[in-house]
């Protein structure tokens, strides 16, 4: 792999090969695919709002609940497989585990699929109680049984490669504690430091883990509590487990994917990206608060305990912090004066450091309970996750892509790969900013259909989608191109 | 004997998958039935039970039949002093005697409230548990059974468990039990079912 | 475990664990409330098990590896015998019927040699499997005895049947707790699985 040669000076295990590339590049591919149906069912979705086109509202909530699980599964498959790429540099994975977690996240997609398009399922990707079980004869239960093996299916797939990739970091470090850093941050011991994809890789896996068991109890419940009704579910216990889950495994694929940045960066800048004191420092306070933040999605639940609504606010308040500034001063100090040579594959990293950075404004204001009392059930909740998805996970993944196929090796930023990120960055930018704008006019999320003071804003964002769609469905097609010819 | 160990591994695990999935089949019904509550709720409908023909006690003092020849009955077991569960077992049992008269269907049923409190529940109280749950003797009979040995045949039969619940009172599985005019126990119904009961009366009895 | 002197004070202690647990004082104290039986009772005879099954692995690895590669078979076993006493019913079946009850003084001991038996034969994905397995069944355990509707084993109070249920819960948190310390501050499965897993390789020569 020529890229790797470029990048002699890290490098610390030779990649003969990546195990289960073929799997990596078939993630890539099948997850883009989904990205871009997903994007139009997006578009649908707005169509439906703007009245341009007429949906029915019990169709709008299956495709909205398609929309947002099929976002979050391609958001973590991606991740997964980014991390999977760069840590396979460092410590010895076994191949058969990624593939037996694709395979098992495509078999848990064709239940979710099923359950939504065939039996009906329309109870949003986060299956609060007590839709799945109350659905006002519009699903059976049956319909939301199999929704709910589905995700299990995914989720027993990404227990698999968190417990290989923590298998693996213990026995290459000894402990995840040393493979996240840790000696080095309290006793600044430099003997043995992990390279910044270990520690991304070994925090990772440590949160999603916990949380993927989480969910996994929710999960059951969920399912006893629709064959069994009478065995009550506790509403606020559940939306508490189910956010606990859903808010680590999407922050979980963000944090996946910037491991992309960490490894490819050097090799444009020449300037290694070292784990410092303070890296790993923001590292260890992330794990904290990512485990911590999710009771801001409560804040509107006035029966929680005011201590937890205190820490629900504090911590997103703090949680932006470490990692993201970190990240973005360490990405601005090693691009400056570097005289980086601007391709799609970096323009792409940058602009997701960017957007990951940028769509956590909108969500720490959120996360203030002053603002979260007017603005939660608006748009400007959606806003702010499609500005870190869209500009921000979708970015880094795209620009590991065009890496991964050499878009990168001399392709300036110019031609079809110019096009095809200016009308992606752009729609995608005007995109979120509407959401955001529709939020600010307290326009509420989740409705099917929009008062006539709405839908100017609706006909706007769909030629922004549009673009944004446009933009990566042309390079995802010749992704699938060169995939095959790529090592 | 040489035999590959993936093999007799293989063999090994699944003769324990599926021994233990039978063990569970079979200690479940076929998974039908978790707790023991459940379960002698199917085996009655599966196979209904001999009620053993013992006297009771009444609030008159008199010992009568439990059974009465072609008359199917309703039992529910209940103790006088119980503030909660068979408070709400008598209402139903109003409920139910109420509707039986409505219809005129007096003759059809007999509702039995039975206590397994032999030791305080004396005829007096017994009467004064009739009255206050607004009884009509001539459908609805409260007794208890005349000795220990008769309660422990019925608890048995009935299978019925009574835990004292450390403050001078008793749990017990509350359900309301269909005997049916041959003397055997078919239907268990829960508390809240006096539709059921009803419409079970109407097709069961003859 | 290797033979060392300390081995027959432990044996000895499981031993009379067991007979502890079993005589009638025992049984009728730990018996007497849900929690204890579930929570205290059985867990012990599991371990006493796994005591026994700790003293005894390195003896029957040649009698049981060919047929325990990779504990599988073991592990199944101890998951077959934990849910059948998970049922409800055979918990009440325990405390009226003296088979269900003998049963039980069996079964879970054998459950727990099972274990001692296989757990380190497991590879490391395996074990995670079931370390998450067992914090996600405690969790939705905890959860449904503390929310059916009705008393789920007639010999008990309902009230016994919340605080099982809070127990169940807490046990899990605290074995969530505790895996997750173990692989972060000791990273305990990497070297017991060096170990073993040539400790496994012999046994599967000795066995052709």
């Amino acid at each position: 792999m020529t890229d790797i040669a470029l990048d002699a000076h890290r490098a610390p295990r030779d990649t003969g090969g990546v195990p289960a590339l073929g799997g990596v590049k078939l993630t890539l591919a099948l997850s883009g695919a989904v990205i871009v149906l997903m994007m139009l069912f997006g578009l649908t979705m707005k169509l439906a709002q703007g009245g341009l086109v007429a949906v029915e509202p019990i169709y709008f909530y299956q495709v909205m609940t398609a929309h947002g699980i099929g976002m979050v599964g391609a958001a973590g498959l991606t991740g997964a497989a980014i991390m999977w790429f760069f840590l396979a540099r460092y410590v010895a994975l076994t191949g058969w585990v990624y593939n037996a977690m694709l395979g098992l996240s495509l078999a848990g997609v064709v239940c979710i699929l099923a359950s939504i398009f065939v039996w009906g399922f329309a109870g949003a990707w986060t299956f609060l109680y007590p839709l799945p079980a109350q659905s006002g004869g519009v699903w059976e239960p049956g319909a939301a049984a199999i929704y709910l093996l589905g995700l299990m299916l995914v989720g027993v797939g990404f227990l698999l490669f968190y417990l290989e990739t923590g298998r693996a970091l213990i026995q290459r470090y000894g402990s995840l504690g040393r493979a996240m850093g840790w000696p080095l941050l309290l006793t600044g011991e430099q003997d043995d430091v992990p390279p910044p994809t270990v520690v991304a890789s070994a925090v990772v896996t440590l949160f999603n883990g916990l949380g993927i068991v989480v969910g996994a109890a929710v999960i059951g419940i969920s399912l006893i509590n629709l064959y069994a009704p009478e065995f009550a579910i506790d509403a606020l216990l559940a939306k508490n487990m189910i956010y606990f889950f859903g808010h680590v495994f999407i922050n979980a694929s963000i944090y996946m994917a910037v491991i992309a940045v960490y490894e490819i960066i050097p090799q444009y800048t020449g300037r290694p990206w070292k784990t410092s004191r303070v890296f790993v420092g923001a590292w260890a306070a992330t794990l904290l608060f990512v485990l911590a933040v999710y009771p801001h999605h409560l804040l509107q639940d006035t029966v929680m305990p005011g201590w937890a609504m205190v820490v629900g606010q504090v911590v997103s308040y703090a949680s932006g912090i470490p990692l993201i500034a970190v990240t973005t001063f360490s990405l601005i100090a090693y691009l400056h004066r570097s005289g980086m040579r601007w391709d799609l594959a970096s323009a792409l990293l940058v602009t997701g450091v960017f957007g990951w950075s940028a769509g956590s404004i909108p969500a720490i204001l959120d996360s203030m309970i002053v603002v979260n009392k007017v603005m939660h059930n608006t748009l400007w909740v959606p806003g702010h996750f499609h500005f870190y998805l869209l500009i921000g996970e979708v970015a880094m993944v795209w620009g590991f892509m065009a890496w991964l196929t050499r878009e990168s090796t001399g392709e300036r930023l110019a031609g079809a790969s110019a096009t095809s990120y200016a009308i992606y960055f752009t729609g995608g930018l005007g995109f979120v900013l509407l959401f955001l704008i529709a939020g600010a006019s307290s326009v509420p999320r989740r409705w099917a259909v929009h008062e006539p003071a709405w839908i100017g804003i609706d006909h706007i964002s769909v030629v922004f989608a549009a673009l944004a769609i446009a933009g990566f469905a042309m390079f995802l097609v010749r992704f699938v191109r060169r995939a095959g010819t790529a090592p | 004997m040489r035999i590959r160990p993936a093999i007799a591994t293989a063999l090994a695990s699944t003769v324990v998958i599926v021994g233990g999935f039978l063990t569970i089949w079979q200690a479940s019904d076929g998974f039908a039935a978790f707790t023991t509550e459940t379960a002698r709720r199917l085996a009655v409908e599966r196979a209904p039970r001999p009620i053993p023909a013992v006297d009771i006690v009444t609030g008159t003092g008199m010992g009568v039949p439990l059974l009465s020849a072609g008359r199917p009955l309703l039992v529910e077991f209940v103790y006088t002093s119980c503030p909660t569960i068979c408070t709400s077992l008598g209402q139903e049992f109003l409920q139910i005697q109420s509707a039986l008269s409505a219809r005129g269907l007096v003759d059809r049923v007999r509702l039995v409230s039975l206590s397994f409190d032999i030791e305080r529940d004396t005829p007096a109280r017994l009467a004064e548990y009739g009255r206050h749950h607004g009884a009509d003797p001539v459908i609805w009979t409260v007794g208890r059974p005349r000795q220990a040995n008769d309660l422990a045949r019925l608890l048995v039969a009935f299978g019925v468990t009574v835990v004292p619940d450390g403050e001078g009172g008793f749990v017990h599985n509350a359900a309301i039990h269909y005997v049916g005019a041959d003397g055997r126990l078919s239907r268990i119904f829960d508390l809240g079912e006096a539709d059921s009961i009803l419409a079970h009366l109407e097709t069961a009895a003859p | 475990m290797t033979p060392t002197r300390s081995q027959p004070i432990f044996l000895a202690v499981c031993v009379a664990g067991l007979v502890s647990l079993a005589s009638p004082l025992g049984r009728q104290f730990l018996e007497a409330s849900l929690v204890t039986h579930m929570l205290v009772q059985m867990p012990l005879l599991v371990f006493i098990g796994m005591g026994f099954g700790r003293i005894s692995s390195a003896a029957a690895a040649p009698y049981v590896a060919t047929w325990n590669r990779g504990g599988s078979t073991g592990l199944l076993l101890t998951l077959g015998v934990a849910m059948f006493w998970m049922l409800p019913r055979a918990m009440d079946a325990a405390l009226v019927d003296m088979r269900f009850e003998a049963a039980k003084f069996v079964s879970l001991p054998v459950a727990g040699v099972a274990l001692a038996w296989s757990y380190g034969q497991a590879s490391p994905i395996v074990k995670g499997v079931l370390n998450a397995h067992v914090v996600s069944a405690l969790g939705v355990m905890g959860w449904a005895y503390m929310a059916a509707p009705v008393r789920l084993c007639n010999a008990y109070l309902a009230s016994d049947q919340e605080m099982a249920g809070a127990g169940l819960l807490a046990a899990g948190a605290v074995t969530a707790a505790y895996f997750a310390m173990r692989i972060v501050f000791f990273g305990a499965t990497r070297s017991r699985y060096i170990r073993t897993s040539s400790a496994s390789d012999d046994a599967s020569i000795v066995a052709y």
